[in-house]
Protein backbone atom coordinates (compact mmCIF):
# COMPACT_ATOMS: atom_id res chain seq x y z
CA UNK A 1 0.00 0.00 0.00
CA UNK A 2 1.47 3.31 -1.33
CA UNK A 3 0.48 6.79 0.01
CA UNK A 4 -0.46 9.43 -2.28
CA UNK A 5 -0.81 12.84 -0.98
CA UNK A 6 -3.39 15.06 -1.61
CA UNK A 7 -0.86 16.87 -3.06
CA UNK A 8 0.03 14.33 -5.74
CA UNK A 9 -3.35 13.63 -6.31
CA UNK A 10 -4.69 16.55 -6.77
CA UNK A 11 -1.60 17.09 -9.65
CA UNK A 12 -2.40 13.39 -11.16
CA UNK A 13 -5.73 14.66 -11.57
CA UNK A 14 -4.71 18.19 -13.47
CA UNK A 15 -2.22 16.34 -15.38
CA UNK A 16 -4.80 13.42 -16.71
CA UNK A 17 -7.15 16.54 -17.24
CA UNK A 18 -4.68 17.79 -19.38
CA UNK A 19 -4.00 14.98 -21.38
CA UNK A 20 -7.44 14.56 -21.69
CA UNK A 21 -7.21 17.86 -23.40
CA UNK A 22 -4.48 17.48 -25.29
CA UNK A 23 -6.50 14.88 -26.94
CA UNK A 24 -9.19 16.16 -27.67
CA UNK A 25 -6.45 19.44 -29.77
CA UNK A 26 -5.47 16.58 -31.47
CA UNK A 27 -2.56 14.91 -29.64
CA UNK A 28 1.05 15.88 -31.06
CA UNK A 29 4.58 15.35 -29.93
CA UNK A 30 7.57 16.96 -31.32
CA UNK A 31 11.16 14.57 -31.12
CA UNK A 32 14.37 16.54 -30.53
CA UNK A 33 17.19 15.04 -32.37
CA UNK A 34 20.48 16.15 -31.95
CA UNK A 35 23.21 15.98 -34.94
CA UNK A 36 26.44 15.39 -33.73
CA UNK A 37 28.16 15.58 -37.38
CA UNK A 38 25.98 19.06 -38.09
CA UNK A 39 25.60 20.58 -34.98
CA UNK A 40 22.11 20.77 -35.01
CA UNK A 41 19.12 19.43 -33.70
CA UNK A 42 16.27 17.99 -36.21
CA UNK A 43 12.77 19.00 -34.71
CA UNK A 44 10.13 16.40 -35.92
CA UNK A 45 6.96 16.94 -35.99
CA UNK A 46 5.54 12.88 -35.25
CA UNK A 47 2.16 13.82 -36.62
CA UNK A 48 3.87 14.13 -40.04
CA UNK A 49 6.93 12.65 -39.65
CA UNK A 50 9.09 15.59 -41.22
CA UNK A 51 11.61 17.85 -40.15
CA UNK A 52 10.02 21.20 -39.06
CA UNK A 53 12.68 23.27 -37.79
CA UNK A 54 17.01 22.48 -38.17
CA UNK A 55 18.23 24.72 -34.84
CA UNK A 56 21.74 25.59 -34.47
CA UNK A 57 23.41 24.53 -30.96
CA UNK A 58 27.16 23.51 -29.79
CA UNK A 59 29.52 21.41 -31.00
CA UNK A 60 28.68 17.38 -31.28
CA UNK A 61 25.49 17.53 -29.65
CA UNK A 62 24.96 14.35 -28.18
CA UNK A 63 22.16 14.19 -24.88
CA UNK A 64 18.63 15.36 -24.95
CA UNK A 65 16.33 16.25 -22.03
CA UNK A 66 12.87 17.46 -22.19
CA UNK A 67 11.38 20.37 -19.68
CA UNK A 68 7.28 19.74 -20.83
CA UNK A 69 5.92 22.07 -18.68
CA UNK A 70 8.23 24.96 -19.06
CA UNK A 71 8.22 24.50 -22.61
CA UNK A 72 12.34 23.89 -22.94
CA UNK A 73 14.64 21.36 -24.38
CA UNK A 74 17.97 21.33 -23.02
CA UNK A 75 21.00 19.53 -25.48
CA UNK A 76 24.30 18.71 -24.05
CA UNK A 77 27.11 20.08 -26.67
CA UNK A 78 29.99 17.55 -25.33
CA UNK A 79 32.85 19.52 -27.22
CA UNK A 80 31.35 23.04 -26.62
CA UNK A 81 31.37 22.10 -22.55
CA UNK A 82 27.88 23.76 -22.98
CA UNK A 83 24.20 22.90 -22.54
CA UNK A 84 21.89 25.05 -25.34
CA UNK A 85 18.49 25.97 -24.06
CA UNK A 86 15.54 25.56 -26.24
CA UNK A 87 12.55 27.06 -26.20
CA UNK A 88 9.89 24.55 -27.55
CA UNK A 89 6.98 27.14 -27.96
CA UNK A 90 8.98 29.54 -30.35
CA UNK A 91 11.25 26.65 -31.39
CA UNK A 92 14.53 28.73 -30.73
CA UNK A 93 17.19 28.49 -29.11
CA UNK A 94 17.43 30.81 -26.36
CA UNK A 95 21.21 30.39 -25.54
CA UNK A 96 23.82 28.24 -24.09
CA UNK A 97 24.97 27.66 -20.48
CA UNK A 98 28.41 26.40 -19.50
CA UNK A 99 28.42 22.63 -17.68
CA UNK A 100 31.70 20.85 -17.33
CA UNK A 101 34.41 19.74 -18.99
CA UNK A 102 32.17 16.89 -20.88
CA UNK A 103 28.73 16.75 -20.64
CA UNK A 104 27.23 13.60 -22.12
CA UNK A 105 23.79 12.10 -20.40
CA UNK A 106 21.48 14.68 -19.00
CA UNK A 107 18.25 14.12 -16.64
CA UNK A 108 15.95 16.46 -15.17
CA UNK A 109 14.23 16.63 -12.03
CA UNK A 110 10.31 15.65 -12.03
CA UNK A 111 10.01 19.57 -10.75
CA UNK A 112 11.40 20.67 -13.80
CA UNK A 113 13.72 22.70 -11.65
CA UNK A 114 17.23 21.20 -11.27
CA UNK A 115 19.08 19.92 -14.23
CA UNK A 116 21.32 17.04 -14.12
CA UNK A 117 24.51 16.85 -16.23
CA UNK A 118 26.73 13.92 -16.37
CA UNK A 119 30.31 15.10 -16.91
CA UNK A 120 32.41 11.98 -18.77
CA UNK A 121 35.49 13.08 -18.21
CA UNK A 122 35.34 14.27 -14.73
CA UNK A 123 33.02 11.59 -13.43
CA UNK A 124 31.02 13.91 -12.19
CA UNK A 125 27.31 14.72 -11.96
CA UNK A 126 26.43 18.31 -11.79
CA UNK A 127 23.07 19.52 -10.36
CA UNK A 128 22.59 22.69 -12.34
CA UNK A 129 18.81 24.81 -11.17
CA UNK A 130 17.70 25.96 -13.88
CA UNK A 131 16.20 29.69 -12.96
CA UNK A 132 20.06 30.25 -11.25
CA UNK A 133 22.19 27.87 -14.17
CA UNK A 134 25.57 29.81 -11.79
CA UNK A 135 24.29 27.97 -8.90
CA UNK A 136 25.79 23.89 -9.35
CA UNK A 137 26.33 21.60 -7.20
CA UNK A 138 28.01 18.35 -8.38
CA UNK A 139 28.64 14.23 -7.03
CA UNK A 140 31.62 11.98 -8.22
CA UNK A 141 29.87 9.23 -9.14
CA UNK A 142 32.30 6.71 -10.65
CA UNK A 143 33.92 6.16 -14.04
CA UNK A 144 32.52 7.48 -17.27
CA UNK A 145 28.91 8.45 -16.17
CA UNK A 146 26.39 8.31 -19.29
CA UNK A 147 23.01 7.74 -18.47
CA UNK A 148 20.61 9.37 -15.98
CA UNK A 149 16.86 9.29 -15.19
CA UNK A 150 15.34 10.62 -12.06
CA UNK A 151 12.56 8.67 -9.88
CA UNK A 152 9.53 10.00 -10.11
CA UNK A 153 9.25 11.75 -6.42
CA UNK A 154 12.79 13.15 -7.69
CA UNK A 155 14.64 12.36 -4.11
CA UNK A 156 17.21 9.79 -6.22
CA UNK A 157 18.90 10.28 -9.39
CA UNK A 158 19.98 6.98 -11.29
CA UNK A 159 23.30 7.34 -13.11
CA UNK A 160 24.77 4.64 -15.56
CA UNK A 161 28.70 4.48 -14.94
CA UNK A 162 30.10 3.20 -18.11
CA UNK A 163 33.59 2.03 -16.74
CA UNK A 164 32.65 1.52 -13.38
CA UNK A 165 29.73 -0.93 -14.51
CA UNK A 166 27.45 0.04 -12.03
CA UNK A 167 24.73 2.16 -11.19
CA UNK A 168 24.98 5.11 -8.82
CA UNK A 169 22.08 5.95 -6.66
CA UNK A 170 22.32 9.53 -5.48
CA UNK A 171 20.38 11.08 -3.06
CA UNK A 172 19.56 14.44 -4.48
CA UNK A 173 18.99 16.11 -1.36
CA UNK A 174 22.52 15.66 0.03
CA UNK A 175 24.24 14.92 -3.68
CA UNK A 176 25.50 11.92 -2.36
CA UNK A 177 25.93 8.33 -3.17
CA UNK A 178 23.19 6.84 -1.67
CA UNK A 179 23.85 3.13 -2.79
CA UNK A 180 25.52 1.16 -5.96
CA UNK A 181 23.87 -1.68 -8.19
CA UNK A 182 26.74 -3.60 -10.48
CA UNK A 183 25.43 -4.39 -13.89
CA UNK A 184 26.39 -5.99 -17.06
CA UNK A 185 29.90 -4.46 -18.60
CA UNK A 186 29.67 -1.01 -20.05
CA UNK A 187 26.37 0.31 -18.83
CA UNK A 188 25.41 3.34 -20.95
CA UNK A 189 21.30 3.96 -21.71
CA UNK A 190 19.31 4.13 -18.84
CA UNK A 191 15.46 3.77 -18.96
CA UNK A 192 12.71 3.89 -15.82
CA UNK A 193 9.21 2.53 -15.74
CA UNK A 194 6.39 5.19 -15.48
CA UNK A 195 5.69 3.68 -11.64
CA UNK A 196 9.52 4.22 -10.75
CA UNK A 197 9.71 0.72 -9.55
CA UNK A 198 11.64 -0.58 -12.88
CA UNK A 199 15.16 0.41 -13.79
CA UNK A 200 16.68 -0.57 -17.19
CA UNK A 201 20.42 -0.58 -17.66
CA UNK A 202 21.73 -1.15 -21.62
CA UNK A 203 25.00 -2.77 -20.82
CA UNK A 204 27.17 -2.09 -24.20
CA UNK A 205 29.97 -4.47 -24.26
CA UNK A 206 27.95 -7.21 -22.56
CA UNK A 207 25.22 -7.31 -25.25
CA UNK A 208 22.82 -7.90 -22.00
CA UNK A 209 20.20 -5.51 -20.58
CA UNK A 210 19.92 -6.00 -16.65
CA UNK A 211 16.45 -5.14 -15.22
CA UNK A 212 16.46 -3.47 -11.82
CA UNK A 213 14.00 -4.24 -9.25
CA UNK A 214 13.92 -0.64 -7.35
CA UNK A 215 11.97 -1.91 -5.16
CA UNK A 216 14.12 -4.23 -3.92
CA UNK A 217 17.54 -2.69 -4.80
CA UNK A 218 19.01 -5.50 -7.09
CA UNK A 219 18.70 -7.02 -10.38
CA UNK A 220 16.14 -9.14 -11.10
CA UNK A 221 17.25 -10.38 -14.14
CA UNK A 222 20.32 -9.87 -16.87
CA UNK A 223 17.94 -10.07 -20.66
CA UNK A 224 20.68 -11.08 -23.32
CA UNK A 225 19.96 -8.45 -26.56
CA UNK A 226 21.45 -7.50 -29.57
CA UNK A 227 24.96 -6.73 -30.71
CA UNK A 228 26.66 -3.69 -29.04
CA UNK A 229 23.07 -2.38 -27.19
CA UNK A 230 23.24 1.74 -26.40
CA UNK A 231 19.85 2.59 -25.56
CA UNK A 232 16.81 2.43 -24.09
CA UNK A 233 12.87 3.30 -23.62
CA UNK A 234 10.02 1.94 -21.78
CA UNK A 235 6.40 1.49 -23.10
CA UNK A 236 3.76 4.05 -20.78
CA UNK A 237 2.20 1.13 -19.75
CA UNK A 238 5.49 -0.52 -18.46
CA UNK A 239 5.10 -4.18 -20.89
CA UNK A 240 7.28 -3.69 -23.03
CA UNK A 241 11.18 -2.31 -23.36
CA UNK A 242 12.62 -1.00 -26.49
CA UNK A 243 16.54 -1.52 -27.20
CA UNK A 244 18.86 0.65 -29.49
CA UNK A 245 21.70 -2.15 -30.62
CA UNK A 246 24.31 -0.29 -32.40
CA UNK A 247 26.17 -3.16 -34.15
CA UNK A 248 23.43 -5.46 -34.95
CA UNK A 249 21.47 -2.04 -36.46
CA UNK A 250 17.90 -3.25 -34.77
CA UNK A 251 15.51 -3.41 -31.67
CA UNK A 252 15.27 -5.63 -29.16
CA UNK A 253 11.53 -5.60 -27.75
CA UNK A 254 11.68 -6.96 -24.36
CA UNK A 255 8.37 -8.51 -22.88
CA UNK A 256 8.33 -7.07 -19.53
CA UNK A 257 6.27 -10.13 -18.07
CA UNK A 258 8.75 -12.69 -18.86
CA UNK A 259 11.70 -10.43 -19.30
CA UNK A 260 12.69 -12.23 -22.59
CA UNK A 261 12.84 -10.39 -26.39
CA UNK A 262 9.96 -10.98 -28.20
CA UNK A 263 10.94 -9.69 -31.27
CA UNK A 264 13.78 -7.71 -33.17
CA UNK A 265 13.13 -5.00 -35.58
CA UNK A 266 15.49 -4.36 -38.26
CA UNK A 267 16.27 -0.52 -38.46
CA UNK A 268 18.83 1.95 -40.27
CA UNK A 269 22.47 1.26 -39.34
CA UNK A 270 24.15 2.26 -35.56
CA UNK A 271 20.63 2.97 -33.75
CA UNK A 272 21.15 5.23 -30.72
CA UNK A 273 18.49 7.51 -29.01
CA UNK A 274 15.38 5.93 -28.66
CA UNK A 275 12.09 6.87 -27.58
CA UNK A 276 8.30 5.92 -27.01
CA UNK A 277 6.01 8.31 -28.36
CA UNK A 278 2.82 7.81 -26.46
CA UNK A 279 0.81 9.94 -28.41
CA UNK A 280 0.88 7.86 -31.55
CA UNK A 281 2.37 4.69 -29.99
CA UNK A 282 5.70 4.99 -32.16
CA UNK A 283 9.36 3.93 -31.38
CA UNK A 284 11.71 6.55 -32.91
CA UNK A 285 15.38 5.72 -32.91
CA UNK A 286 18.12 8.07 -34.29
CA UNK A 287 20.33 6.46 -36.43
CA UNK A 288 24.01 7.55 -36.38
CA UNK A 289 25.11 5.60 -39.41
CA UNK A 290 22.87 6.68 -42.01
CA UNK A 291 21.13 10.29 -40.23
CA UNK A 292 17.80 9.12 -39.92
CA UNK A 293 15.01 8.64 -37.64
CA UNK A 294 13.99 5.10 -37.59
CA UNK A 295 9.83 4.61 -36.54
CA UNK A 296 8.39 1.39 -35.44
CA UNK A 297 4.96 1.02 -35.12
CA UNK A 298 4.38 -0.52 -31.62
CA UNK A 299 1.28 -2.63 -32.51
CA UNK A 300 2.90 -4.42 -35.33
CA UNK A 301 7.04 -4.30 -34.24
CA UNK A 302 7.67 -3.38 -37.92
CA UNK A 303 9.81 -0.49 -39.15
CA UNK A 304 7.73 2.37 -40.81
CA UNK A 305 9.64 4.46 -42.10
CA UNK A 306 13.08 6.78 -41.88
CA UNK A 307 13.37 10.40 -41.78
CA UNK A 308 16.17 12.50 -42.77
CA UNK A 309 17.98 14.45 -40.21
CA UNK A 310 21.24 15.88 -39.85
CA UNK A 311 24.59 13.86 -39.41
CA UNK A 312 25.38 11.23 -36.87
CA UNK A 313 21.97 11.22 -35.46
CA UNK A 314 22.28 10.63 -31.79
CA UNK A 315 19.48 11.73 -29.61
CA UNK A 316 20.48 10.42 -26.18
CA UNK A 317 17.28 10.42 -23.69
CA UNK A 318 13.85 10.88 -23.46
CA UNK A 319 13.89 13.21 -26.55
CA UNK A 320 10.26 13.36 -27.74
CA UNK A 321 7.87 15.87 -25.93
CA UNK A 322 4.07 17.72 -26.11
CA UNK A 323 4.50 19.78 -29.38
CA UNK A 324 3.54 23.57 -28.31
CA UNK A 325 -0.11 24.73 -28.58
CA UNK B 1 61.32 -2.12 -10.17
CA UNK B 2 61.34 -3.53 -14.03
CA UNK B 3 58.67 -6.23 -12.41
CA UNK B 4 56.42 -3.46 -10.83
CA UNK B 5 56.13 -1.15 -13.77
CA UNK B 6 55.02 -4.64 -15.29
CA UNK B 7 52.54 -5.41 -12.93
CA UNK B 8 51.88 -2.26 -13.26
CA UNK B 9 51.38 -2.04 -16.17
CA UNK B 10 48.86 -5.33 -16.70
CA UNK B 11 46.70 -4.15 -14.13
CA UNK B 12 46.51 -0.77 -16.06
CA UNK B 13 45.73 -2.04 -19.59
CA UNK B 14 42.13 -3.94 -18.71
CA UNK B 15 40.45 0.12 -17.54
CA UNK B 16 42.60 1.94 -20.66
CA UNK B 17 41.24 -1.15 -23.26
CA UNK B 18 37.91 -0.19 -22.13
CA UNK B 19 37.29 3.46 -21.92
CA UNK B 20 36.98 5.93 -24.35
CA UNK B 21 36.09 9.76 -25.83
CA UNK B 22 32.71 10.67 -25.74
CA UNK B 23 31.88 11.31 -29.39
CA UNK B 24 32.31 8.42 -31.93
CA UNK B 25 33.74 9.14 -34.90
CA UNK B 26 32.72 8.53 -38.44
CA UNK B 27 34.44 8.08 -42.06
CA UNK B 28 32.32 7.43 -45.24
CA UNK B 29 33.71 6.61 -48.53
CA UNK B 30 32.69 5.11 -51.94
CA UNK B 31 34.18 3.94 -54.98
CA UNK B 32 33.25 2.92 -58.48
CA UNK B 33 34.93 -0.21 -59.90
CA UNK B 34 34.40 -1.77 -63.38
CA UNK B 35 33.41 -5.13 -62.37
CA UNK B 36 30.26 -6.87 -61.74
CA UNK B 37 28.58 -6.51 -58.39
CA UNK B 38 28.11 -10.24 -57.56
CA UNK B 39 32.32 -10.69 -58.40
CA UNK B 40 33.12 -7.61 -56.38
CA UNK B 41 30.65 -9.10 -53.33
CA UNK B 42 32.62 -12.55 -53.76
CA UNK B 43 35.41 -11.05 -52.62
CA UNK B 44 34.56 -8.46 -49.82
CA UNK B 45 32.24 -11.34 -48.08
CA UNK B 46 34.59 -13.66 -47.97
CA UNK B 47 37.11 -13.16 -45.10
CA UNK B 48 39.27 -15.67 -45.98
CA UNK B 49 40.51 -12.92 -49.00
CA UNK B 50 40.55 -10.15 -45.76
CA UNK B 51 44.29 -9.80 -46.17
CA UNK B 52 44.34 -9.87 -50.05
CA UNK B 53 42.71 -6.24 -49.82
CA UNK B 54 42.83 -4.84 -46.26
CA UNK B 55 45.41 -2.73 -45.25
CA UNK B 56 47.43 -4.21 -41.34
CA UNK B 57 44.51 -6.95 -41.36
CA UNK B 58 45.80 -8.23 -37.67
CA UNK B 59 43.04 -7.79 -35.65
CA UNK B 60 40.15 -7.65 -37.49
CA UNK B 61 37.49 -9.88 -36.76
CA UNK B 62 34.72 -11.26 -38.98
CA UNK B 63 30.94 -10.10 -37.88
CA UNK B 64 28.78 -10.24 -40.94
CA UNK B 65 27.83 -11.09 -44.31
CA UNK B 66 24.53 -10.60 -45.88
CA UNK B 67 24.13 -11.79 -49.21
CA UNK B 68 20.40 -10.63 -49.68
CA UNK B 69 21.75 -6.42 -48.70
CA UNK B 70 25.38 -7.30 -50.14
CA UNK B 71 27.21 -5.84 -47.10
CA UNK B 72 29.93 -7.14 -44.70
CA UNK B 73 30.47 -6.16 -41.50
CA UNK B 74 33.50 -6.53 -39.46
CA UNK B 75 35.83 -5.38 -35.99
CA UNK B 76 39.04 -4.03 -36.18
CA UNK B 77 40.85 -4.27 -32.60
CA UNK B 78 44.24 -3.07 -33.49
CA UNK B 79 46.90 -0.86 -31.21
CA UNK B 80 48.91 -0.07 -35.05
CA UNK B 81 46.51 2.45 -35.98
CA UNK B 82 45.70 5.89 -34.70
CA UNK B 83 41.97 5.18 -33.45
CA UNK B 84 39.86 1.94 -31.34
CA UNK B 85 37.05 0.50 -31.00
CA UNK B 86 37.03 0.91 -34.58
CA UNK B 87 33.38 -1.26 -36.19
CA UNK B 88 32.43 -1.34 -40.19
CA UNK B 89 30.85 -2.11 -42.80
CA UNK B 90 31.03 -2.23 -46.67
CA UNK B 91 27.87 -2.61 -48.90
CA UNK B 92 28.12 -3.67 -52.63
CA UNK B 93 25.65 -2.40 -55.18
CA UNK B 94 25.77 -2.47 -58.98
CA UNK B 95 25.92 0.77 -61.02
CA UNK B 96 25.82 3.32 -61.70
CA UNK B 97 26.81 2.04 -65.58
CA UNK B 98 26.59 -1.27 -66.77
CA UNK B 99 29.02 -4.04 -65.66
CA UNK B 100 29.75 -1.59 -62.74
CA UNK B 101 29.92 -1.37 -58.69
CA UNK B 102 29.82 0.98 -56.26
CA UNK B 103 31.13 0.18 -52.91
CA UNK B 104 30.78 1.96 -49.78
CA UNK B 105 32.76 1.45 -46.71
CA UNK B 106 31.39 3.15 -43.68
CA UNK B 107 33.73 3.15 -40.20
CA UNK B 108 32.46 4.34 -36.98
CA UNK B 109 35.66 4.50 -34.58
CA UNK B 110 36.96 6.31 -31.24
CA UNK B 111 40.47 8.32 -31.40
CA UNK B 112 43.43 6.55 -29.05
CA UNK B 113 43.60 9.00 -26.11
CA UNK B 114 40.93 8.12 -23.74
CA UNK B 115 41.73 10.43 -20.69
CA UNK B 116 41.05 14.49 -19.57
CA UNK B 117 42.37 16.67 -22.18
CA UNK B 118 45.14 18.04 -23.41
CA UNK B 119 44.95 15.44 -26.16
CA UNK B 120 48.75 14.49 -27.21
CA UNK B 121 49.53 14.89 -30.22
CA UNK B 122 48.40 12.16 -33.16
CA UNK B 123 45.97 10.75 -30.45
CA UNK B 124 43.05 13.28 -31.53
CA UNK B 125 39.77 12.62 -33.24
CA UNK B 126 41.65 14.44 -36.43
CA UNK B 127 44.91 11.86 -36.33
CA UNK B 128 42.14 8.71 -36.45
CA UNK B 129 39.82 10.16 -38.76
CA UNK B 130 43.32 10.39 -41.28
CA UNK B 131 43.85 6.60 -40.40
CA UNK B 132 40.45 5.58 -41.02
CA UNK B 133 40.88 7.46 -44.55
CA UNK B 134 44.19 5.39 -45.06
CA UNK B 135 42.76 2.51 -44.34
CA UNK B 136 40.18 2.62 -46.79
CA UNK B 137 41.99 4.67 -49.43
CA UNK B 138 44.59 1.41 -49.69
CA UNK B 139 41.68 -0.66 -49.15
CA UNK B 140 39.41 0.57 -51.76
CA UNK B 141 43.11 0.59 -54.36
CA UNK B 142 43.61 -3.17 -53.80
CA UNK B 143 39.70 -4.18 -53.59
CA UNK B 144 40.20 -2.37 -57.68
CA UNK B 145 43.08 -3.98 -58.60
CA UNK B 146 41.63 -7.31 -57.49
CA UNK B 147 38.59 -6.84 -59.29
CA UNK B 148 39.05 -5.16 -62.87
CA UNK B 149 41.84 -7.93 -62.75
CA UNK B 150 44.49 -5.69 -64.48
Amino acid sequence: MRFVSPKRLMQTTLATLLAGTCLWAEAQSYAYVTNQGSNTVSVIDTLSDKVVKTLPVGKAPVGVVISPSRARAYISNVESHSVSVIDTQALQVLGEIPAGESPVGLAMSPDETVLYVADWFDDKVLAIEVDHPDTIRSVSVGRAPAGMVASPDGKYLYIANRDSNDIAIVDTAKMAIASRIPVGTHPFGLALSADGNHLYSVNVYANTVSAIDLTKGRVSATIPVGDHPYCATVSPDGHRVYISNTQGDSVSVIDTANDRVIATVPVDTVPEGITYNQDNHRIYVASWGDDTVSVIDAASNKKLESIPTGKQSRAFGQFIAPAPH
Amino acid sequence: MKKLIAIFAALMLPLTAAAHGPSPQKVEKTITVKADPAKVWALVKDFNNFSKWHPSPEGAKFKSADDADMKFKYEYDTTKLAFGDYNSFLTVKAGPGAGESTITWVARFYRVYRLNPPIPAGQDDASAIKAANDVMDAGFANIKKLVEGK
